[in-house]
């Protein structure tokens, strides 16, 4: 019977991470934005949180005022730790404008890392954050700066 | 024997169930908001709820001056039928006429707005009954005209 009982557990936890079901539902919230000025970003911006082997990673559409790019996101369900963040989309301009980020309203901070890489239009950005420590429901603001 | 397998599928899914897990697995809600001469004055914040305790709110951002315009996306959400709120305050306290459409489809007017406020800003609330999200979803709103 004890046989049983275990094999049960270990299916229905097989099934639950088969589904795509976090075995701890009471995970926490990311939420933010993305922006930059002048910058002709000409793809969606790809945010991707990873902690370890695993990832989470949202295409984020921005939509273009007068002079502005923006975008907003939420992922939830997070489980909470450290992660890095990446952040990739495609561009018209070479250039960085200096990309900033701030945490919960924080300051902004300068990134780890921000690559442009192509030789020609578009361009692909892909910029780094190397620890995001995610203990509770987390915001996550990124400017790519102003490059009019 | 038979009895066995039997046992294992009922056990599974009485284990999903009660870890609120939705059997249909996540989805991603994800829409944009418009609004022309609406002087739109806070990010606007766009909630959806499932039942009592399952709810999550983002706030957007909108660009523009004239027309006003944002982006927003929830990942990872449970898939499943949601209500919408949406908030925001603007300097006119005249509403339009909101409308919305899933994927792309028809605009239809939402099922309940109100401006509250005796001056400026006012609050704007904008509700939505349903949406299925079974499947990914998007939401578009447009807040209307108010020129």
């Amino acid at each position: 019977m004890r046989h049983i009982l275990v094999l049960g557990a270990v299916l229905a936890a097989g099934v639950l991470v088969l589904a795509g079901c976090p075995l701890l539902p009471t995970g926490v919230t990311v939420t933010g934005t993305v922006s930059g000025d002048y910058f002709d970003i000409t793809s969606d911006v790809t945010v991707t949180i990873t902690q370890g082997e695993n990832s989470v990673s949202v295409d984020v559409p921005v939509v273009s005022g007068a002079s502005t790019q923006i975008g907003a996101f939420l992922v939830a369900n997070v489980t909470a730790g450290e992660y890095a963040v990446t952040v990739t989309f495609e561009n018209s301009y070479s250039y960085t404008g200096g990309t900033t980020y701030r945490v919960n309203g924080g300051a902004w901070t300068g990134v780890d890392g921000e690559v442009v890489t192509g030789s020609s239009a578009p361009y692909t950005f892909t910029i780094t954050i190397d620890s995001l420590p995610i203990s509770a429901d987390t915001t996550l603001d990124i400017y790519f700066g102003n490059v009019g | 024997m038979r009895i066995i397998p039997a046992f294992g599928a009922v056990a599974v899914l009485f284990v999903l169930v009660l870890s609120g897990c939705p059997l249909g697995g996540v989805v991603i809600v994800a829409g944009t908001l418009t609004a022309d001469y609406y002087s739109i004055a806070s990010d606007v914040t766009v909630t959806i709820s499932q039942g009592d305790e399952k709810s999550w709110s983002v706030p957007v951002p909108v660009a523009g001056t004239y027309n006003q315009i944002g982006s927003y996306l929830f990942a990872n959400v449970p898939s499943g039928v949601y209500a919408v709120e949406v908030s925001f305050e603007a300097n006119q306290g005249f509403m339009p006429g909101t409308m919305y459409r899933v994927d792309g489809g028809a605009w239809l007017p939402v099922d309940d707005e109100t401006v509250t406020g005796t001056g400026v800003p006012y609050t704007f609330s904008i509700a939505i009954n349903s949406l299925a999200a079974e499947a990914g979803v998007t939401l578009d709103l447009y807040f209307g005209d108010a020129e």
